[in-house]
């Protein structure tokens, strides 16, 4: 209101909500050769296995889910979005486009990449706040050590 | 960003490179649509499994890559900072 009278008044005004500069981070350093490193896969398009067993939130999510990395690939049928933000129907019929691990496999077999942690990571996002997203972030770094990869390949919806 | 904080380089494929890059994102593909990134939904099926390969293929040399700054990897080749 008192911004309203200001602006309406001429005088200079200011928002009482304080806009979240994003924060510069340096970029990590580059891999020097993909194929001797460990990737990791994450996906925030909200894929889990059908029925949602953990039953992953489809928005405003709090923490990352992971599942293992299907031997046989991603079969149609067997997982789905559970995604609050867009369209799911092409996930559901090829979980590979939020997920591309038809295409990751192929770079394996080519010794374009060196391995591939067991476990992908899994979030809807949705209206997730900067501090929970931080959080999350802190989470999958964790995790990232922990399996003892160099880097991740992210495909964000 | 925590990852990057971390010290582990991501790769991360949107179809809003330029939202991506605006927050600061250093590795940037571009993807083709919001409910499809990896491959194109207009293609045969063997042409867009061929599409997430070749975007899969650059975030690997995204990987590769020293960045200074927010970078766009295209599926076809090329690269330009933000």
């Amino acid at each position: 209101m008192a911004m309203l009278l200001d602006k309406l008044a001429g005088r200079p005004f200011r928002s009482e909500l304080a806009l979240l500069q994003p924060r510069a981070v340096a970029p990590a350093p580059a891999l020097g050769d993909t194929t001797a490193s460990r990737l990791a896969l994450i996906t925030s398009g909200g894929l889990v296995p059908r029925g949602n067993p953990d039953r992953m939130p489809h928005r405003h999510s709090r923490h990352r889910f992971e599942y293992e990395l299907p031997t046989a690939g991603l079969m149609p049928g067997e997982w789905e979005s559970i995604h609050a933000g867009y369209h799911v129907a092409a996930v559901n019929a090829d979980p590979n486009v939020v997920l591309p691990l038809d295409a990751v496999r192929r770079l394996l077999d080519e010794g374009r990449i060196g391995s591939l942690t067991p476990r992908f990571q899994s979030l809807a996002g949705v209206g997730t706040p900067d501090s929970a997203a931080r959080e999350i972030a802190t989470e999958l770094a964790d995790s990232l050590r922990r399996e003892g990869a160099h880097g991740a390949i992210m495909v964000a919806t | 960003m925590e990852l990057e904080r971390s010290g582990f380089p991501v790769a991360l494929i949107s179809a809003l490179p330029e939202l991506a890059t605006s927050v600061g994102a250093p590795r940037v593909v571009r993807g083709v649509r919001i409910e499809h990134v990896c491959g194109d939904p207009n293609l045969p099926s063997d042409r867009d499994r061929e599409l997430r390969y070749r975007i899969v293929s650059r975030a690997l040399d995204a990987l590769r890559t020293s960045v200074a700054r927010p970078t766009v990897f295209e599926p076809h080749g090329g690269e330009a900072a933000r």
